[in-house]
């Protein structure tokens, strides 16, 4: 016999406004089953959650109808009241007469009589409900971080911290990512390497942390708290236990000096050719954590030669006192066990060129890059000012090695640019451009700065303060307004750049004659970032940028289970937000790991094995791939039947199984198909 | 034809590659075609090959009782073989576990109500492009005259024998169409026998048996007339082979395999997708291929 | 002498009773069929013997669907609502004698433990008029199982085709009398039915083996090409086996009786799960014994008329007389032998 309990909240007057609680707690006490119906302003107070409390124990209630906000606020609280009183939690349930009745309705006899049918239609579901356990999931108790820039480095420490075993994977052959590479980061100029560096050693050398460097995700297999995760050990042709990192190999390379240098986003410099160039054995940067080779099997002569059955040059081989070059290398794959992953697999720059891999995004042609050697992007540039880059820290610009007397910097280069496809802002540029004058300025004293812009954006701390300082103090120039076009112009025998831009505050169009272009690009997710999300089974926008679970509460989950993002593969920001990002899906993974097991909400799906027809339609529709195949065997071995079966473990109660189950062998539990119809039809009533 | 299919039954019940024989043979009223089960190889001249050969016989497949006589061969016209193909692509059978005998079919001819055969094909073979059958493990019959007869019918595979009946139907207004199909369910009884005529229903509890909730009504009135056939038609979308099978079971002469030509049509235009052609396919529903129409999947 | 009506006379009969408000029942060719259907115009319907019906008039006895009762809930009780009487006239023309038949056979049955109304009103207001059969076709063997083609059982009055566009009546009833008093005129033509229709099995041998061999293995190889659907149940003059379900919301709704067949793999499955006919074998031999063994042993008559309608309609060629013609041959012969 049902017993059931119903207590309709004001909300202040959030419902009351709209609501007569009064005549609907009347009108409700008459529906079947009903034995109570109660009204108070604030039923999750503590007085109210009391109420209730007592109204299970004195009357021995079987379920509990709250009538009040959205499950998503207060669900939670009142099943755990529940649960206190000593009824089980899920005989609990919420009918939202505030954000779907009194928040959209200001007739008072519509909103009330509505009021009512919510609440008989929650009274018909209770009355369905089954008491429910959590679901208990073993967990491997082991971290995965894919990216090792500051967010995969931050995350990585801190969980280590946590006492937690942690993997790091990373595509390149060294850590630290972007932040790597920068010259000095807003708002302390502090220099990027100093900061960072230190971390990267300790990521090398933390005893719960496995650095594995040149490594990518292969396959994601499994589900939370139990991922099997195969990585590819890319081959590196060198042992980089034996390796030293003497150098006398990458010195003795022939190719020295000859290959572009990605860590430098191959820059060129037309008056040494051998600037921003590198060895075919090499190692990215002198501070790479490992510090180790890589040999670059494009570019290797000895490794293009084998292809041929010949062995051509192998020179480093022969200078390695270590014996640590091993050209019969080959990529392995590895297999390991972790509970949670973290994604943080950071931007790249928004390529500028008319192929465009994502085909919503276009090209600029109007500013020359890639045409005029001096026009560079923002990374680019910080190689070309940044201490440890091929110039040294000298602002020499790449066509002719000249100091520039005048550099533009254009803001905006994609972003915010609906006819190009890409409607973000992108955040950080308006901060680094402002820093990229302050540096110009500070080795280039008489040098000018000019910026275009759209707008300024400089909300963090003390950040509106740095960008003052760029324009007062070191005499930044800043037009409002866009670039049209630039044209490489030869000027007493100097190539230039023309930039015709405007300044709309002035209303004039503005020419300068530049001697070199910074365009601050786009800070676009890196290349691959879909492919991987489509192995976790995590969500991503049209530009690829990971979908967190929720914008403003749940910013570092996702909704795959167990995988979390940080940093500028969620979307565009700078360092600041990154460490904070990184540090926080560091924190959801020590509270996942924390336990021996995982408890898992008990509302998914589940097949009756009698009636299923193992079709395997739910099998191949469910989007978590929390349905498999398996067989029933008697005592003997001899095969019963085959069946679904769904991983309790892995299934996020989405319904999608049930929906496309042509006999209804699988239903959801607690929104069962009895329970819904027995909720549509209390309306027909 | 006959004799050659025979003789392949007696060489695979002789050497014991199967335990029994599901074919087609004169076992009704009047000798009447249907299906026969040959367990001996001494029996094979119960096997028949004709033009009342009107059942598709992969429905036996799926029925415990038929699997408890051993592992098959059964003969399968081209129509026939692609329920075959969907049954293993669906998991219901282990298509290595099944002899598949196709045979080259010329149609199928009509019957009238006492059983005999009328002369003049069924629709549904009148533009027939199957005329050998696909994905066997052996075919039984002159494969050169059926990529004739399949010749002579392609240009008119889309719009003759049941596509013009759809057609003509299609031609009428809504409200025309309506009334056709009232009219045409108010003889439904819920017999269900074009559910258990099937290959492709073998669900072990069918949705129309479910309760708590009901979701389609047991009763033989308009509402639940309606409701099972067309959620019967929704359920073999992508899935149908076009065997006719249905329509020929029938009591009440309901042509069923209209609605099902209807979704089938949809699946061609919009998908590219023909049930039953390729073995290890994909199902159309519940899974998409990344060139699929709608934007918004990936 | 004997009493004869003309065709348009038949065909005023049909319209005087519509325009007196009876319902008239009458077979109506519909695209390639012929149906028993509810007439709204004389016109609708054709005047003449019909071997290949499509259905059989127990519907208009027995409805495949009928409301029992409706039911409204008001607080914590219910508000039933029974159905009403049935109370018109019906006229059903033109049934075949093999169809009629089963009338008599049901009637024990629908008042044996149970008075049911809905099936006798429906008698008591029914005037039952066959045709003689003037052909047979090879899935008919009513003379086996104690019918003919002009078997009064169950008719009120017969006509027999003179082949000149008028019938002679015969009336064996009172309301078979009253339905064509004043209309028939005297004759001295007399019309005669066809030829019964053979077959070369006993159907009394056949029902002592499936009275004595409910275990044998037989059945199962049988009933292998049976697909288990209902169609020779909803087809069959005497079957009447039926499901009571509830129709509506949890609040309102009705109780309906809704034909089932036994040939459905679930018709018994238990509420415990437990199904005591799993295979069609056992689903098959339940049919033909409680056709030839149990109902004749509790009512007398065997429950089935020879009306082929089974066999005709079965997708799978099967149907009683395929079912004991394969009897006859395969086991009850060689019994003998």
């Amino acid at each position: 016999m049902a017993k059931i309990g119903v207590f309709t909240c004001w909300c202040g007057e959030n419902i009351a406004r709209h609501v007569d609680c009064d005549a609907v707690s009347n009108a409700v006490a008459k529906l079947p089953g009903v034995h109570c119906s109660l009204n108070y302003k604030y039923m999750c107070s503590e007085p109210g959650q009391n109420m209730i409390a007592e109204k299970i124990k004195e009357l021995g209630l079987t379920g509990v109808v709250v009538a009040s906000c959205s499950p998503h606020m207060h669900l939670k609280t009142f099943r755990k009241t529940a649960e206190n009183a000593g009824l089980n939690p899920y005989l609990v349930e919420m009918a939202n007469i505030r954000e779907h009745c009194s928040w959209v309705h200001t007739d008072r006899e519509i909103a009330t009589a509505k009021a009512i049918e919510l609440i008989g239609m929650a009274v018909e579901k209770v009355r369905r409900n089954h008491a429910l356990e959590p679901i208990k999931v073993p967990v491997t108790k082991r971290a995965l971080v894919i990216g090792a820039g500051v967010a995969g480095i931050q995350a990585a420490l801190d969980v280590a911290a946590g006492g937690v075993e942690v993997v790091v994977v990373e595509k390149e052959p060294s850590v630290g990512g972007k932040m790597a590479g920068l010259s000095e980061t807003f708002p302390t100029l502090d220099c990027s390497q100093c900061i960072l560096t230190p971390r990267m050693v300790e990521v090398g050398q933390h005893p719960n942390i496995k650095l594995m460097t040149y490594c990518e995700v292969e396959k994601v297999d499994g589900y939370v708290g139990n991922f099997k995760v195969t990585i590819r050990k890319k081959a590196r042709y060198v042992d980089i236990t034996k390796c030293t990192g003497c150098g006398a190999c990458w010195n003795a390379c022939p190719m020295k000096g000859k290959i572009d240098n990605a860590f430098d986003f191959n820059l060129g410099f037309g008056h040494d050719k051998k600037l921003g160039k590198r060895s075919a054995i090499y190692v990215p940067f002198p501070q790479a954590v490992p510090a180790r080779p890589t040999v670059d099997a494009e570019n290797c002569l000895r490794l293009k030669s084998m292809k041929n059955g010949k062995e051509l040059c192998g020179i480093c081989q022969k200078q390695c006192a270590a014996n640590a070059i091993n050209f019969h290398d080959q990529d392995e794959l590895i297999e390991i066990e972790v509970g949670a992953i973290v994604v943080a697999t950071g931007y790249q720059l928004y390529s500028i060129g008319k192929e465009q891999e994502n085909p919503n995004i276009k090209g600029y042609a109007e500013y020359g890059y890639g045409k005029y050697k001096d026009v560079v992007d923002s990374l680019q540039f910080e190689r070309i000012i940044s201490a440890s880059g091929p110039t040294g820290g000298e602002p020499l610009r790449p066509s002719d090695g000249r100091v520039p007397e005048k550099i533009v910097f254009i803001q905006c280069v994609g972003s915010r640019d609906n006819a190009k496809g890409i409607t973000y802002c992108s955040k950080i540029c308006c901060m680094y451009t402002a820093k990229h004058t302050m540096l110009y300025k500070h080795k280039v004293h008489d040098g000018e700065a000019h910026v275009f812009y759209m707008d300024i954006r400089s909300g963090g701390k003390k950040y509106d303060e740095f960008v003052r300082r760029a324009i007062e103090q070191d005499g930044a120039i800043y037009h409002r307004g866009r670039v049209s076009k630039i044209e490489e112009e030869t000027i007493d025998g100097v190539k230039k750049l023309m930039v015709y831009g405007a300044d709309t505050l002035s209303g004039k169009p503005v020419v300068v004659e530049a001697d070199m272009v910074v365009l601050a690009c786009a800070m676009t997710p890196t290349t691959g970032a879909p492919q991987l999300a489509q192995k976790l089974s995590v969500g991503y926008d049209e530009y690829g940028f990971l979908s967190e679970s929720h914008p403003k509460l749940r910013p570092v989950e996702t909704n795959a289970a167990g995988v979390f993002v940080c940093g500028a593969c969620q979307g565009p920001k700078d360092i600041p937000e990154t460490v904070a990002q990184a540090s926080a899906a560091a924190g959801k993974v020590l509270i996942m790991l924390s336990q021996p097991n995982l408890t898992r909400e008990p509302e998914i799906a589940s097949v009756d094995e009698r009636l299923c027809a193992s079709c395997g339609a739910c099998v191949k529709a469910c989007p978590f791939q929390a349905i498999t195949k398996e067989e029933i065997r008697d005592r003997n071995g001899n095969l019963v039947k085959t069946t679904s079966r769904v991983n309790p473990g892995l299934c996020m109660g989405c319904g999608t199984c049930v929906a496309v189950c042509p006999s209804k062998s699988v239903d959801l539990i607690g929104f069962t198909d009895d329970q819904i119809y027995a909720q549509v039809e209390s309306l027909a009533d | 034809m006959e004799n050659q299919l025979r003789n392949a039954i007696r060489k695979l019940l002789e050497e014991k590659t199967v335990d029994v024989a599901i074919g087609y043979g004169r076992v009704g009223v009047g000798g009447a075609v249907g299906a026969v089960f040959v367990t001996d190889p001494n029996e094979v001249d119960r096997l028949v090959w004709n033009a009342e050969c009107r059942q598709n016989l992969a429905v036996h497949l799926s029925r415990p009782e038929v699997k408890a006589l051993g592992k098959p061969a059964i003969v399968v016209k081209g129509c026939d073989a692609r329920a075959v193909v969907v049954l293993a692509n669906e998991g219901q059978i282990d298509r290595e576990n099944v002899v598949v005998v196709g045979v080259v079919c010329e149609g199928i001819q009509g019957a009238d109500a006492s059983g005999v055969a009328t002369g003049t094909l069924l629709d549904k073979c009148v533009a027939c492009v199957e005329h050998a059958a696909q994905n066997v493990d052996i075919l039984i019959g002159d494969a050169a005259k059926a990529a004739e007869l399949d010749a002579a019918n392609a240009p008119n595979a889309k719009t003759a024998g049941k596509q013009a009946k759809l057609a003509a139907l299609m031609s009428k207004t809504p409200e025309e169409r309506f009334q056709y199909w009232r009219d045409e369910f108010s003889r439904c009884v819920r017999c269900h026998a074009c559910r258990q005529s099937c290959p492709l229903c073998y669900c072990n509890r069918c949705v129309a048996d479910k309760n708590r909730p009901t979701r389609i009504d047991t009763s033989a009135t308009l509402k639940g007339n309606f409701a099972w056939n067309i959620l019967r038609a929704f359920h073999l979308a992508g899935r149908c082979v076009g065997c006719g099978a249905c329509s020929a079971a029938c009591p009440a002469g309901i042509d069923l395999d209209l609605l099902n030509l209807t979704l089938a049509n949809a699946a061609d235009e919009q998908f590219g997708y023909v049930a039953g052609k390729e073995l290890g396919a994909a199902p159309l529903i519940g899974t998409y291929a990344e060139n699929d129409k709608e934007e918004f999947i990936r | 002498m004997s009493q004869v009506v003309t065709l348009e006379q038949l065909k005023k009969l049909a319209a005087d009773k519509l325009s007196a408000g009876a319902r008239v029942v009458a077979p109506v060719v519909d695209g390639g069929l012929v149906s028993f259907k509810e007439i709204s115009d004389a016109a609708q319907a054709t005047f003449a013997p019909q071997v290949r019906v499509q259905n059989s008039i127990k519907e208009f006895f027995f409805p495949k669907h009928e409301v029992i009762f409706t039911f409204v809930r008001k607080g914590n009780d219910v508000e039933i609502v029974d159905a009403p009487d049935f109370e018109d006239d019906q006229i059903i023309l033109g049934v075949r004698p093999c169809d009629a038949a089963a009338l008599p056979i049901l009637d024990p049955l629908f008042g044996w433990d149970y008075q049911d109304r809905f099936f006798q009103q429906r008698r008591a207001k029914t005037t039952v008029v066959t045709f003689a059969c003037k052909e047979t076709d090879a899935h008919c063997f009513c003379a086996a199982v104690d019918g003919g083609p002009d078997n009064p059982a169950g008719s009120d009055a017969m006509l027999f085709d003179l082949g000149d566009g008028s019938f002679e009546v015969r009336t064996f009833t009172d309301k078979g009398a009253a339905l064509f008093a004043g209309i028939a005129t005297e004759s001295d033509k007399t019309g005669a039915a066809c030829a019964p229709p053979t077959c070369d099995f006993d159907v009394e041998k056949v029902a002592v083996w499936i009275t004595e061999n409910f275990a044998s293995p037989e059945w199962e190889k049988l009933s292998l090409r049976c697909v288990g659907c209902g169609a020779c149940a909803y087809v069959c003059p005497t079957c009447h086996c039926f499901d009571i379900v509830d129709e509506g919301t949890y609040s309102k709704g009705q109780r309906v009786k809704n034909w089932d067949a036994c040939q459905a793999g679930m018709f018994t499955l238990h509420a415990s799960g437990h199904n005591p006919r799993s295979t069609q074998g056992k689903r098959q031999r339940q049919r033909l014994t409680h056709k030839f063994s149990i109902y004749p042993g509790k009512f007398g008559p065997y429950l089935c008329t020879g009306c082929g309608n089974c066999s005709r309609s079965c997708g799978a060629s099967f149907g009683v007389r395929p079912a004991l013609e394969a009897l006859n041959a395969d086991v009850v012969q060689k019994q003998e032998d």
